[in-house]
């Protein structure tokens, strides 16, 4: 075989014996593999990353802060189980969860282990996830629903467990986006191996979960920390197949010990919560109150029965590695049998004998803290010199109870594809299980991973490896995954049951839009005219004095006078850390699109995503020169516009395209009364007068529009008139006003609690009011010993702060659930 | 008997409106051989109904109590009326003479496998609030360790030193001062002292617990006491081994007597807050409370 030419495998190898023959349980594969060679597998390669991205497939990496969004790597080549060996470990798999299952009952129930002497109390006093605050609760809180377990094989050929998820088990989503995958482009690989489907295991996991409550159709949410989470795009998926509602803790809100999701109509019930979130972030009244993830009150609508949560709070603590040595006692104790499944060698330093033997064997060891919030402070001590090998050991001798350490086991390779060509990697398998009534699941098939490098032992998502689709072998043909529809039946959504916070980010989506593109169009505009005017002339500071107005970045250029505007104007581009400027309202409109990218078409997403990659190569650095800043402002300007109309075809009207309407439209009555106020109303000599009128249209956009309205040359009254009093001009603040008004009727009409409309909407009859009253001789008549006209200006800050109360009134009426 | 009526109320104020809040109170005292719960009573404005009460892993009886209507202003106040029996403390501080254990003959008691050890045994590490004490501090407590054998000796020891060594003075720290800062400083007020003393007693492997409570307080000699003039009480409590528990106030260098009235223990203040909340809403939100402690008039 022309494509496994000089591989070499560890010990143990999955492919291959120690005399270089095909394993029994590989030969199928090696068949469909035999015409292919190195070229045709970086074809599939390139399939299936093309694939995968398509489809959205990614892993965050925490502190990566350049790219943060890693793709996901899947091998061609799976990972392939023997029928009779699977049945042995799936046998083991189970009569491990259901021993966790008996000791998470006991620690927050009897507490047997301890008061036998099974385990030392410490293990637990220590362990952070140790949760006092769910002790004594009903027994059928303590209910593990849902777990896996990762394990490798050791040299001698039998497979190991090296760790146990109970807390929020990941992969499941990646797992079965791996068999899609491989089905849809490796399917010469599969033709004749029967392999097990996988698919069937979701479908049994989503069934089970109506059995939790009485009702019939439960109502389930997955709890989710949020897009910057590293397994999100699997919250978003499997939620999506797993037919719940994908929120965050402020979408959420206790009440009277029962939970609720804030929607538009209101208040929803939630019977089931699929929980993504660290235990002690759940709830900041009772667990840690600096969390912004959880929900106040969320324990005691636990204690209470009101909702049912996968996996509960407390659950944690079983991940605790100080557990691991006593695990096969604790069998012993509670089944009476020994553990059938062999895990990792462990010693809990907690104890003198094995304190000793880990001190005197350090070098061999890996040393972990027993509180899996530490887990990332993992040590490898062959890699240490004897220096940081003593500190290690005195910190052992002084925090005992705290240290578990592991032997260093020469786990087996599997042949990987790796950039073109195939090499041994060590790897991992995870399996996953999941209750229904007292019976546990388990899925044929799962995750496996491989190392990223061969040389280190831990193979791990955070570390960049790659994954494996897991075949398991089965004696007789299976439904194949790909000809099961895993997609949710189609939902009547209806306005009323858009999540509030999804609803106002749509709000505020319009908002920082509006507020990016006209605040790099004004500043283009700016950087213009100093481009064609040389010298350094008055208007200049006119111009660049009303960017500061318009951003709001005081004191700007209107503080001390600036020798060189250019840094000012720098900072005004590319300082994302001062409100106002043009980065800022970038991150901020960041923030808002991660939030809720996923409603978004492809198109939309990656527009955004050319976008920020663009904004972040040209804030990053200075620019050489002005016409290098406006040529970057341009093309900004264009992603933005594409983006904002891929994105009004993305929000449809049930989704709350009317928030986004509605944000815009604020946003774009605020900006031209603030560039109104900081550019006309002082009063200019004729010739100056010309320039800023003129500049005024350009930065609106309105230059043209203006021409086919008013023949005449530039004055003052007619732009003002245009501006402000225009009806059938759509940019103009009448129109603007008209339009919101019009908006807001629109949701009314929609509403199930129409009181809310009216006490916003009398803002905007209050402006419209104040519009039809005054008319432009008065706004421009000159005003005795100022500078200014004076009555504009008025009249445009009383027009501004109605507008800012409509705002409030409007998001607090829509988006606070203030008056439930 | 000692009739003792307790008022302690705390009052939140908003900074703006909040539409809901959810609040835990822990301000129920404790009942035991010689302290004993006659009237209870939690009073909360704005009212509400939604008032359950549990009863938390230490021991520790709690409300939670929910509010939803729109407040800028939260008011909690327990009104108690315990009796405390002199004799009994009295004689119970008796005891105390008798006891005579080492650091040795503690770790063999701890070792044991009872109820009592598992429950000492959670005292022992640090807790969010109370770290392992730094080289400093665990030397300066150690003083009284190498004068004395006798842990109840060392620890009168400890607990006498920190009386003199520092000074009581309110508003210097917070909950979240660092017992570093108060250890350089020499000033705290009793819930510094307490915390300062647990650390030590901690990192030397004694199970110490915090104690939250209040204490009967004297006004200048021919004046009315003011009503609302005390404040929560906090001092530390010892696991002895076959001894059982003695608290100890390095406040006022004393064993607590029949002037100390004990609401609940915890690993530190963050177990037994008096009340806390969540609220939905922005802005910020201060934070008052009086305490007054009287004895009643027909005993």
């Amino acid at each position: 075989m022309e494509l496994f030419e000089g591989y070499q495998g560890a010990v143990y190898d999955e492919m291959f014996t120690p005399e270089g023959e095909i394993r029994e349980h590989w030969r199928s594969l090696a068949e469909n593999l035999r015409t292919l060679d190195t070229e045709d597998l970086t074809l599939k390669q390139e399939e299936i990353d093309w694939q995968l991205r398509e489809n959205g497939v990614s892993y965050n990496i925490y502190d990566d802060k350049a790219d943060s969004k890693r793709k996901w790597n899947l091998d061609p080549i799976p990972f392939i189980l023997p029928h009779d060996e699977w049945e042995t470990l799936k046998r083991g798999i189970r009569q491990r969860v259901r021993l966790f299952d008996r000791i998470f009952k006991d620690i927050y129930g009897e507490q047997q282990l301890l008061k036998q002497g099974v385990i030392p109390a410490e293990i637990l006093y220590l362990d952070s996830h140790f949760i006092r605050e769910v002790y004594g609760f009903e027994s059928s809180y303590y209910d593990l629903s849902l777990y896996a377990a990762d394990l490798s094989r050791g040299p001698d050929g039998t497979f190991w467990v090296i760790s146990d998820k109970t807390e929020a088990p990941s992969g499941l989503g990646y797992a079965i986006e791996n068999r899609l995958a491989m089905h849809s482009i490796n399917h010469s690989l599969i033709e004749n191996i029967h392999v097990h489907n996988i698919v069937r295991f979701i479908e049994g996991f989503k069934g089970s979960l109506s059995r939790y409550t009485s009702d019939e159709k439960p109502f389930i949410v997955m709890l989710s920390p949020g897009p910057y989470n590293e397994t999100y795009f699997e919250h978003s998926y499997l939620s999506s197949i797993l037919d719940c509602e994908l929120v965050r803790g402020e979408d959420l809100l206790v009440k009277d010990t029962y939970l609720y999701l804030k929607n538009l109509s209101g208040l929803r019930k939630v019977d089931i919560v699929i929980r993504r979130v660290d235990d002690r972030f759940c709830d900041p009244l009772e667990l840690r109150n600096d969390s912004q993830l959880g929900v106040a009150g969320l324990l005691e609508v636990l204690q209470q029965g009101h909702v049912r949560m996968i996996n509960p709070i407390g659950v944690g603590v079983l991940e605790n590695l100080g557990l691991n040595p006593f695990l096969n006692s604790i069998c012993e104790f509670f089944f009476d049998e020994p553990l059938i499944l062999p895990q990792i060698a462990t010693w809990w330093c907690g104890q003198e004998k094995e304190r000793l033997y880990v001190l005197e064997n350090l070098k061999t060891l890996i040393v972990k803290s027993i509180d899996k919030r530490n887990a990332n402070s993992m040590v490898i001590c062959k890699h240490l010199d004897q220096e940081a090998l003593d500190t290690l050991k005195e910190e052992i001798e002084s925090n005992p109870y705290m240290y578990i350490a592991q032997e260093q086991i020469n786990f087996s390779t599997i042949p990987s594809f790796v950039e073109d060509s195939i090499v041994a990697k060590k790897n991992s398998i995870r399996l996953f299980c999941y209750k229904d009534r007292d019976e546990y699941h388990v899925m044929n098939g799962g995750l496996a991973r491989i190392s990223s490098n061969k040389d280190i032992f831990v193979v791990s998502n955070q570390r960049g490896g790659g994954s494996k689709d897991l075949w398991v072998l089965s004696d007789t043909a299976e439904t194949l995954d790909d000809s099961v529809d895993l997609t949710p039946p189609y939902h009547d959504i209806s306005f009323s049951s858009i999540i509030t916070k999804r609803a106002e980010n749509i709000y505020w989506l319009g908002r920082y839009l509006k507020r990016s593109i006209v605040t790099a169009r004004v500043i283009r505009s700016s950087l213009k005219y100093m481009l064609s005017h040389h010298s350094a002339d008055m208007m200049t500071d006119d111009f660049l004095k009303a960017l500061t107005h318009l951003t709001m970045t005081y004191p700007g250029f209107l503080g001390a006078q600036l020798i060189d505007p250019r840094k000012e104007l720098e900072s005004l581009i590319k300082d994302r850390n001062r409100v106002g400027t043009l980065a800022f309202t970038v991150s901020m409109l960041s923030n808002v699109h991660l939030n809720i990218r996923n409603q978004f078409s492809n198109e939309a997403r990656k527009v955004f995503e050319k976008f920020e990659h663009k904004w972040s190569r040209y804030s990053r650095k200075r620019s050489p020169d002005l016409r290098d800043d406006v040529d970057n402002l341009d093309e900004l300007l264009i992603y933005l516009s594409a983006y904002k109309e891929l994105t009004r075809e993305s929000i449809s009207k049930e989704e709350g395209l009317i928030f986004y309407q509605i944000g815009s439209k604020v946003e774009m009555a605020m900006l031209l009364i603030s560039e109104i106020r900081s550019l006309l109303t002082l009063r200019y000599d004729r010739s100056r007068e010309q320039e800023v009128l003129q500049f005024m249209l350009n930065a609106h956009e309105g230059y043209t529009a203006y021409r086919g309205y008013y023949k005449s040359n530039l004055h003052l009254a007619p732009v003002v008139e245009f501006l402000i009093f225009q009806k059938s001009y759509a940019k103009s603040l009448v129109g603007i006003i008209d339009a919101l008004k019009r908006f807001t009727r629109k949701l009314r009409d929609k509403d199930t609690m129409q009181a809310r409309f009216y006490s916003s909407s009398r803002y905007l009859e209050k402006i419209h009011k104040r519009i039809e009253k005054i008319e432009v001789k008065k706004l421009i008549a000159e005003c005795e010993g100022s500078y200014i006209y004076c009555e504009l200006d008025s009249f445009l800050t009383d027009i501004a702060s109605l507008l800012n109360e409509f705002s409030n009134e409007f998001t607090k009426n829509y988006f606070s659930h203030y008056y439930e | 008997m000692i009739h003792y009526k307790i008022f302690h109320e705390t009052v939140f104020q908003y900074s703006t409106q909040v539409s809901f809040s959810h609040n835990i109170a822990r301000l129920k005292p404790a009942q035991n051989d010689s302290q004993k719960l006659e009237k209870y009573k939690l009073e909360v404005h704005p009212r509400t109904k939604a008032i359950e009460e549990y009863r938390d892993y230490f021991g520790n009886s709690l409300s939670k109590i929910f509010i939803k209507q729109s407040h800028d202003k939260l008011i909690v106040t327990a009104h108690s009326v315990v009796s405390v029996d002199e004799e009994k403390i009295a004689e119970k501080i008796r005891s105390f003479e008798q006891i005579d254990i080492s650091l040795e003959e503690l770790q063999d008691d701890l070792r044991s496998l009872n109820e009592e050890t598992l429950y000492a045994r959670q005292f022992l590490f640090p807790s969010d609030l109370i770290p392992n004490p730094g080289r400093e501090i665990a030397a300066y407590g150690k003083e009284s360790f190498e004068k004395y054998d006798n842990l109840f000796e060392a620890v009168s020891d400890l607990t006498a030193r920190i009386f003199d060594d520092f000074d009581f003075q309110s508003g210097f720290s917070n909950v979240t001062t660092p017992i570093e800062t108060i250890f350089k400083e020499k000033k705290g007020v009793c819930q510094d002292f307490a915390t300062l003393a647990i650390s030590i007693l901690r990192g030397l492997g004694i199970p110490t617990r915090y104690a939250s409570g209040y204490i009967q307080t004297y006004p200048p000699e021919g004046k009315e006491k003011l009503f609302g003039a005390d404040a929560s009480h906090a001092w530390f409590s010892v696991y002895l081994g076959r001894y059982g528990w003695v608290d100890f106030d390095p406040t006022n260098n004393k064993i607590p007597n029949e002037e100390y009235i004990l609401l609940g223990y915890g690993r530190d203040y963050n177990d037994i807050t008096p009340l806390k909340g969540v609220v939905q809403g922005s802005g910020s939100s201060y934070l008052s409370v009086r305490v007054d402690v009287r004895t009643m008039p027909d005993s």
